[in-house]
């Protein structure tokens, strides 16, 4: 027994020393290179990466947009009054925003404004199915939880499959770190999309439906904010016609209606010419850069587009015409 | 709980460990209620099927011991109804009555369906059958029934053959639950090797090529010409490196415990005739088959023509076995037809006996093996015959039969790309080569003879190939769903 008790360490030794050592190498999520992200074709795990960079240089911004990878398109450098970043990451929730805010608050980082997107999204997704995710699992889970970390980030057949599926086809992008630790943000203007419109469907899970724990969620952000000195912007992003129209089965205008009640908010969904417009869209869930600058626009310089505000586009909802705004949605029904 | 899991792992460490902690009386219990824990993982309310065919049978054993003439049969038969009630029940009930229904459709005669749709116990078609033969064996006197319910329960669930066999032998399994175990570290090693050759199997090339045999079958009306063929000749890899698999790593495990299984395949790819295939492949049930139903029925000392029905019979119900559904009844009959034109007709039985009459005659058997797999592969007998009926369907430009077959960019191409090809003929032909050794010579024990560096050079590399290069989730085993 003593003999086979041997051999199993001295194999089991052997074997984690070499996945350690490969694991850490190629790291196709980049969590163990947060300081020299690499563009490997990959997406990163963007928001343990963010918030370790943003952790590591406290003084560098003094406001973030949080938000799903929606907010990626959301060009940060073009609020000239603030040095803003972008903190998104794939499917983004506002549990995980509440988590990032307090560390943040706690580690000394109080930033002068915070922005929060939120769409349908924001409450059909349990951020409970983030933690089995290598690409979403939270900084805080990931730092709590060491035995969560080994498990997504060194198992040898899941960096060998990023190895064979993405990593030796990528073209690496040199702009892709500077980029990345500057503003944060996904998409550059300009990209053209081959997208099938006509045959798309909305992409967000609808199987189970969270409004009044988002609410809560969002609740204690505007709360911590508030105590905090820190001016909070929420803000909906803009919904492409199906994706809309699925939303509203899945009670978004309940969510409207709740959300005003803890926190004001800029209105950027409904049914309008700004959303029929496709190219305003890259695919059904995301819209532009150049849609993004419009958003800036009324959120940051109080822009307002007259047609579109009529029917909701850039309304400022909060407690007292949270219903008008509903009232407007209903009285634009999809065709 | 599957091998493939890493549950499993973690449940077989601490059963080993505590196993060999015991002194000798406790391990028996404690490897009937690791069993049951291991089974309870997959739907706990099946155990009491589980118990109740375990409590049937030990009881009805002891009373067919102790009987004579018609109440001795009498209690063999009660066994016989219980067991294949059971199976017929939760197995097959649906299929026969869907078939019933849609026969009186057809002439008119329009029924309501009054399916079960019960969820198929996991591995109930092996212990009822393992549960059987022992009283069969019982009943014919040649094995005493066993007087220890916690041997016999113990017998019936042993948790590494329990959901996909080998269906053990009650004279070969039951007294070594009896006997004194001591631990070896040569018998564990080969154990822990075997294992590992499982999961390279299961793992590295079951669950590959899974892909695209999976990919072609699913939507098999998608398809044509090669791909076809290409789909055919993965799956027959598939069903054979996952079900060989199984019965690796259950050999291996069992011997951790200082148990012995029998061997399940012996290279059955490389057989020369149909007959010796079936000596070669799923050897626990067609033994099984052979001894209790072939046999009883006269075998081959009852004239020709009666030994060929003998044949169909037992290939048939062998192939109803596997899956309620007509398809697996033709792959039976296919092979029972096969079997039986091949003891009758001359030139195709397995005296080949220079190397390339021998080459030609394993070909010819690896052929007709793999396109009767279509049979057991596809969901219905029309996708069978839409196989058949398309899988040569552009072969008049044989190149572009070939090309188009593979390729990622025709609409009717299975899709692989070159490194998923170069993966796919590099694991194969280790598996070739390994079989092929396998014929001659324990190939393990011959690594195990190497010197100390190469050897465990081969093992680190087998180990780290497989942690690599494993599936990211879990896939079933094939036959979790007999």
């Amino acid at each position: 027994m003593k003999k086979l008790a041997v051999r199993i360490i001295a194999y089991f030794l052997i074997l984690a020393v070499l996945d350690l050592c490969f694991c850490a190498a190629v790291d196709p999520y980049n969590v163990m290179h947060t300081r020299n992200i690499r563009d490997n074709g990959v997406e990163p795990n963007k928001n343990y990466v963010k918030m370790s960079y943003i952790l590591d240089n406290p003084d560098r911004f003094d406001s973030f947009i949080f938000g799903s990878s929606k907010v990626g398109m959301i060009h940060v450098e073009k609020i000239d009054y603030e040095r803003c970043y972008n903190m998104t990451y794939s499917m983004g929730l506002p549990k995980e925003h509440l988590d990032n805010i307090r560390t943040l608050i706690s580690a000394g980082i109080v930033p002068e404004r915070i922005y929060i997107g939120v769409d349908v999204l924001s409450y059909t997704t349990s951020p409970d199915s983030h933690q089995e995710s290598g690409l979403r699992a939270s900084y805080e889970y990931l730092k709590s939880n060491i035995p969560a970390f080994l498990k997504l980030y060194f198992d040898p057949a899941m960096v060998t499959d990023a190895i064979f599926s993405e990593i030796i086809w990528n073209k690496p992008d040199p702009g892709f770190a500077d980029r990345f630790y500057r503003y944060g943000w996904n998409e550059d203007y300009g990209r053209k999309t081959f997208y099938d419109f006509d045959n798309a469907e909305p992409t967000f899970p609808n199987t189970e439906i969270y409004i009044d724990e988002t609410i809560d969620d969002i609740r204690k952000i505007a709360g911590l904010c508030r105590e905090n000195g820190v001016e909070l912007i929420v803000f909906t992003h803009p919904m492409y016609t199906v994706t809309y129209q699925a939303a509203l089965e899945c009670g978004y205008l309940e969510f409207l209606e709740k959300l005003a009640a803890v926190t004001p908010y800029y209105n950027f969904s409904g049914h309008n010419e700004f959303n029929d417009d496709r190219s305003n869209f890259l695919d059904v869930n995301h819209f532009t850069a150049e849609a993004g600058d419009v958003l800036i626009n009324c959120m940051c310089y109080g822009q307002r587009y007259d047609d579109l505000y009529e029917k909701g586009f850039g309304m400022y909802v909060t407690e007292e015409n949270a219903g008008d705004l509903i009232r407007i949605l209903k009285a634009n029904p999809l065709p | 709980m599957s091998f493939n899991s890493a549950g499993f792992i973690v449940f077989l460490s601490v059963v080993f460990a505590v196993y060999w902690a015991l002194p000798e009386r406790y391990r028996c219990p404690l490897l009937l209620a690791a069993s049951y824990f291991f089974y309870m993982n997959w739907d706990a309310r099946y155990a009491l099927l589980l118990l109740f065919i375990t409590v049937s049978t030990f009881l009805l054993a002891l009373m067919t011991e102790k009987s004579e003439g018609k109440k001795k049969k009498a209690y063999l038969a009660a066994a016989v109804l219980i067991c294949l009630s059971i199976l017929f029940v939760f197995k097959y009930y649906d299929f026969f009555i869907g078939s019933f229904i849609r026969a009186a459709g057809r002439m008119g005669i329009v029924l309501r369906p009054a399916a079960l749709e019960l969820l198929l116990p996991v591995g109930i078609s092996f212990y009822t059958f393992q549960s059987l033969g022992y009283v069969i064996d019982v009943y014919r006197g040649g094995l005493k029934a066993e007087r220890s319910f916690i041997v016999y329960a113990a017998f019936v669930s042993f948790f590494p053959q329990l959901v996909a066999g080998p269906i053990e032998r009650a004279e070969n399994l039951l007294p070594q639950f009896r006997s004194e175990h001591r631990f070896d570290y040569d018998r564990t090693a080969y154990g822990l090797k075997l294992m590992t050759w499982g999961f390279f199997k299961k793992l590295i090339i079951a669950d590959y090529v899974a892909i695209f045999s999976d990919r072609v079958f699913d939507k098999l009306h998608s398809y044509r010409g090669f791909a076809l063929v290409l789909a055919a000749f993965f799956f027959t890899v598939q069903i054979y490196c996952d079900f060989s698999a199984y019965s690796d790593i259950a050999k291996g495990t069992a011997k951790l415990f200082g148990f012995e299984l029998m061997d399940n395949f012996r290279s059955p790819y490389f057989s020369k005739s149909i007959s010796e295939f079936w000596k070669r492949w799923h050897i626990s049930l067609s033994t099984w088959f052979r001894d209790y139903v072939y046999i009883p029925l006269g075998g081959n000392r009852a004239g020709k023509l009666r030994s060929s029905l003998n044949l169909m019979v037992t290939f048939v119900l062998s192939g109803l076995w596997h899956g309620a559904n007509w398809t697996f009844v033709i792959w039976g009959a296919v092979h029972g037809a096969a079997r039986a034109a091949e003891s009758r007709i001359r030139f195709m039985k397995s005296d080949a006996k220079n190397l390339l009459s021998a080459a030609v005659s394993r070909v010819i058997v690896f052929l007709f093996v793999m396109f009767a797999w279509v049979w057991f592969r596809s969901q219905s007998v029309d996708d069978a015959l839409f196989f058949f009926r398309h899988m040569f369907d552009g072969i008049s430009s044989p190149v572009w039969y070939l090309i188009t077959g593979c390729s990622r960019r025709s609409s009717i191409g299975i899709g692989i790309r070159k490194a998923e090809l170069i993966r796919l003929i590099i694991s194969i032909a280790l598996l070739s080569a390994y079989d092929f050794a396998s014929l001659k010579t324990d190939v393990i024990d011959w690594i195990g003879r190497r010197p100390f560096a190469v050897r465990h050079a081969v093992y680190l590399l087998l180990i780290i190939t497989v942690l690599m290069f494993r599936p990211i989730s879990e896939v079933e085993f094939v036959y979790f769903r007999f």
